[in-house]
C-alpha cells in the first residue's frame, strides 16, 4: 500500500527536481543584478 | 513493487528521452535548458536505480507473479544466488547494463561540469541515447517485470552451472567492461561533432579507457575460471561464441590503449584511434546482441528473442552515423607528423595495431561463418578450436616479439646497433630455452617458438627494469633497490605496462604449457586399490551416492600419488537436481605451480567399480599468476600519481633522461 502512496511521490518530486531551473527561471532573473543603465544628460 | 519498476522504467525511457533533446538543444550555449539536461540524467538514473531495486525486492521475497523471478529463483535457493539472478536472466542483465551505464553518465557529469563543458552535452547526448536504447529494449522486448497469467508455487531455480561465485563475479566485471566503454565512445564523438583538432579527448577519457580495459580484462578472466573449475571438460577457453564476443572488444580495446600513446606523444594515427574506439564499442554492443540474440548456438546464449532486429537497427544506424561524423572531420582528424621511419617505435605500434586488428577479423569470421552458412544455404555448422588456434597462434606469436622489440626501438628513427645491444641478452636468453627445451624432448615448433618468445620478453622487460634502476640509484646517488623503489613509485604508466606485460608473456608460458602438454588418463578404479596412470597412481577410499534437499549427490573420495609419495586427496561429484535435466559434474583440482590434476566422475558400476578422467595440465597456474599481474598492472597504472614531494630529487630529471635515452 505505502508503495502506491510513495511511487507517484517519488516520480513528481523528480519531475520538480528536473524543472526547477525553469520554474526558477524568472527568480534567478530577477536576482541577478541588472546592467547600470547611464542617464542621459540633459 | 511490480508497479515500481515497471513505472519507473517508463518514466525514465521518457526522462532519457527529454534529457537527449534538452542536451541537444542547448549544446551551443549554457542556459536553463541545459541544467534541466542535466538533472533528467541525474533523474534518470534514479530510477533505473528504483527499477533495479524492485527487481532485487521481488527476488529476494521470490514473488513468482513475476516471470522473471519465477524462472530464475526458486523457494530453496541460498540468497547470494538470489542476487546472482539479477543478471542470471536476458531482461534482468539488461537492467544491469542500463543501471551501469546510468551510473556512469552521472559519474562523469559531476567529473567533468566545471572541467571541460563544451564536451559535456555532446557526451551526455551520447551515453544517453545509448541508455535510451537499453531502455527501449527492455521495454519492448524483455520486460523483466513480465507477470505470468498463472502463478507457479515454486520458481525453476538458476541454473547449477551458475551457482558458482565466480560466476557471482564474472558477469558484473564483464558489463562494468562493456558498459564503461562507452564513456571514451562519447568523449570521441563529442570532440568529432565540436570538431576539435588537439586530441584532448584521448586524456580526458584516459582513466576511462583503462578502467573500461582493466573490468573487461577481469572479466574474462574470472570468466576463464569460472569455465575451468565448473564446467569440467579441463579447459578455460573454448572458443564459444559468446567467450569470442568479448574477445573481441578486447582485442581492438588493447590495440586502442596502445595506439593512443602515439597520438598523445607524437600527434598521429588520429583517425586510427577514432575508428578504433568507435569499433571498441560496436563491438560491446555486438557481444550483448550476440549473447541475447540466438543467431549463434552457445552454451551462453539466451533462447531466440525478438530483440534481434532492434540491436541489428541499433548497431546499423549508430555505425553509419560515426562514419559519416568521422568522414566529414577528415581534415580536422589530419595527423600533425608523418610517419618518416619504418622501423620506429610509432612503426611497432601500427603493427602491434594491425595485428590486433587481423585477430579480432579471424574470432570474428569463426564466430559468424555459421550463422551466414546457415542463412545462405541452410547448412547447420560450428567452427571449432583448430581453426582458431590455427589462425589466432601465428598473429599472437607475432604480438609477443613485438612487445619484446618495441621498448628498445626509438621514436622516428631506427639504430640498429644500440638495438642489437641491448638485445643480445634477451635473445641469448630465448635461445638457450628454445635449446634445453629441445634436449628435454620438447618437438612442437609452435610451443617452442612461444616459450623461447616469451622468455624474450620476460629478459628483456626486466633489463629495461634494472637499468632504469641503476640509472636512477647512481644519479640520485641511492641504493640499486631504493632507486628501484623510487623509479616503480614516481613511473606509474611506465611501470603498470610493465608489469601488464611481463604478465602476458607469463600468462602465455601457462597457455601453451596447458595447451601443448596436457594428458588425458581414464582411470576405473576400486576402493582400496592403487591404480597407475602417467607416472602417478590414484586411489579411492570412499564412494557415495546421497539424497541432497534439492539433488542426488554421487562422490568419490581419491587420493592421489606422484611415484610413491602421496599429494593429495581429491572428491570429484555428479549432482542429479531435480529441476534440471543436464547432471553437474563438480570437478576436484589436486593443484601446484607446475601442473594441475584434474579430476572428473565419470560413471560407476553397481559392484562399486568408478571410473574418473584425470587431465594433467601442466604450468597452468601461470596462466592465473600471469592473469593476476596483468590486473596489478592495469590498477596500477589507475592510482593516482605520485606526490610531488616524492619526484622532487634534483637528479631525477637528469636520471629519466639518461633512461630514456637509454631505452626508449
Amino acid at each position: 500500500m505505502i508503495t502506491y502512496l510513495l511511487m507517484p511521490l517519488f516520480f513528481i518530486a523528480l519531475i520538480l527536481y528536473v524543472s526547477w531551473p525553469v520554474l526558477n527561471e524568472d527568480e534567478q532573473a530577477a536576482q541577478e543584478p541588472k546592467p547600470a543603465v547611464k542617464k542621459k544628460k540633459r | 513493487m511490480i508497479e515500481l519498476g515497471h513505472y519507473s522504467l517508463v518514466f525514465a525511457w521518457a526522462m532519457s528521452l527529454f534529457a537527449i533533446a534538452a542536451l541537444w538543444f542547448s549544446r551551443r550555449r549554457p542556459n536553463t535548458l541545459r541544467q534541466c539536461g542535466y538533472r533528467a540524467v541525474t533523474a534518470s538514473f534514479l530510477l533505473i536505480g528504483a527499477a533495479s531495486l524492485a527487481l532485487l525486492v521481488l527476488l529476494i521475497t521470490r514473488d513468482f507473479r513475476v516471470e522473471y523471478v519465477a524462472a530464475y529463483t526458486s523457494r530453496d535457493l541460498p540468497l547470494l544466488y538470489v542476487l546472482t539472478a539479477f543478471w542470471g536472466g536476458q531482461s534482468g542483465s539488461l537492467l544491469l547494463w542500463t543501471l551501469l551505464l546510468a551510473l556512469f553518465a552521472v559519474v562523469t557529469m559531476l567529473q567533468s561540469r566545471n572541467r571541460y563543458e563544451d564536451y559535456l552535452p555532446y557526451v551526455a547526448v551520447v551515453i544517453v541515447t545509448v541508455q535510451h536504447f537499453f531502455l527501449s529494449v527492455m521495454l519492448f522486448a524483455a520486460n523483466p517485470f513480465e507477470i505470468l497469467e498463472k502463478v507457479p508455487l515454486d520458481g525453476r531455480g538458476l541454473n547449477p552451472l551458475l551457482q558458482n561465485f565466480f560466476m557471482v563475479i564474472h558477469p558484473p566485471f564483464l558489463y562494468l567492461g562493456y558498459v564503461a566503454f562507452t564513456v571514451p565512445f562519447a568523449f570521441a564523438i563529442a570532440a568529432l561533432a565540436l570538431r576539435k583538432r588537439d586530441g584532448e579527448w584521448t586524456k580526458l577519457s584516459r582513466r576511462w579507457t583503462l578502467l573500461s580495459w582493466s573490468f573487461l580484462t577481469a572479466g574474462i578472466l574470472l570468466g576463464a575460471y569460472w569455465a575451468y573449475i565448473e564446467l569440467g571438460w579441463g579447459g578455460y577457453w573454448a572458443w564459444d561464441p559468446v567467450e569470442n564476443a568479448s574477445l573481441m572488444p578486447w582485442l581492438i580495446a588493447t590495440a586502442y590503449l596502445h595506439s593512443v600513446k602515439v597520438e598523445q606523444r607524437e600527434g598521429m594515427f588520429r583517425r586510427w584511434n577514432y575508428a578504433l574506439i568507435i569499433v571498441t564499442f560496436e563491438l560491446c554492443i555486438f557481444g550483448t546482441f550476440l549473447t541475447r540474440s540466438g543467431i549463434v548456438s552457445s552454451v551462453h546464449a539466451f533462447a531466440d528473442s525478438n530483440m534481434g532486429p532492434l540491436f541489428l537497427t541499433f548497431m546499423g544506424t549508430s555505425t553509419l552515423l560515426c562514419l559519416v561524423l568521422l568522414i566529414s572531420r577528415l581534415e580536422e582528424t589530419r595527423a600533425e607528423k608523418p610517419m618518416v621511419s619504418l622501423v620506429s617505435r610509432e612503426s611497432a605500434f601500427l603493427l602491434v595495431n594491425l595485428l590486433f586488428l587481423a585477430l579480432t577479423a579471424a574470432v570474428m569470421w569463426g564466430t559468424m561463418y555459421p550463422a551466414f552458412a546457415q542463412a545462405a544455404n541452410g547448412e547447420k555448422l560450428s567452427v571449432s578450436a583448430p581453426f582458431f588456434n590455427r589462425t589466432t597462434w601465428p598473429l599472437a606469436l607475432a604480438v609477443l616479439l613485438l612487445l619484446a622489440l618495441g621498448p628498445w626501438l626509438k621514436w622516428r628513427k631506427f639504430e640498429f646497433s644500440a638495438l642489437a645491444r641491448t638485445l643480445a641478452a634477451p635473445v641469448f636468453a630465448a635461445l638457450v630455452t628454445a635449446l634445453i627445451l629441445v634436449v628435454a624432448g620438447m618437438r612442437k615448433p609452435i610451443a617452442l617458438a612461444f616459450f623461447a618468445t616469451s622468455a624474450l620478453v620476460i629478459v628483456s622487460l626486466l633489463i629495461d627494469i634494472g637499468r632504469s634502476a641503476r640509472y636512477e640509484a647512481t644519479a640520485s646517488e641511492i641504493s640499486i633497490f631504493s632507486g628501484l623503489f623510487r623509479q616503480f613509485w614516481t613511473r606509474k604508466r611506465h611501470y603498470g605496462a610493465l608489469l601488464a606485460h611481463l604478465g602476458v608473456a607469463v600468462a602465455f608460458i601457462g597457455i601453451l604449457g596447458s595447451s601443448s602438454f596436457s594428458q588425458e588418463h581414464d582411470v576405473e578404479l576400486k576402493k582400496g586399490i592403487k591404480v597407475p596412470f602417467g607416472g602417478r597412481a590414484a586411489e579411492m577410499v570412499e564412494f557415495s551416492q546421497h539424497r541432497d534437499v534439492n539433488k542426488d549427490v554421487v562422490y568419490a573420495k581419491i587420493n592421489l600419488y606422484e611415484g610413491d609419495s602421496f599429494i593429495g586427496q581429491v572428491q570429484p561429484e555428479k549432482h542429479f537436481h531435480f529441476k534440471f535435466e543436464q547432471p553437474q559434474t563438480e570437478i576436484a583440482i589436486a593443484s601446484t605451480l607446475t601442473r594441475d590434476l584434474y579430476v572428473v566422475l565419470l560413471g560407476w558400476e553397481d559392484d562399486g567399480r568408478v571410473t574418473v578422467r584425470v587431465n594433467v595440465n601442466p604450468m597452468i597456474a601461470f596462466l592465473w599468476i600471469g592473469g593476476l599481474m596483468i590486473m596489478a598492472g592495469s590498477v596500477y597504472v589507475l592510482f593516482p600519481g605520485a606526490p610531488k614531494a616524492v619526484k622532487a630529487p634534483v637528479a631525477e630529471a637528469q636520471a629519466q633522461k639518461q633512461v630514456e635515452e637509454a631505452t626508449v
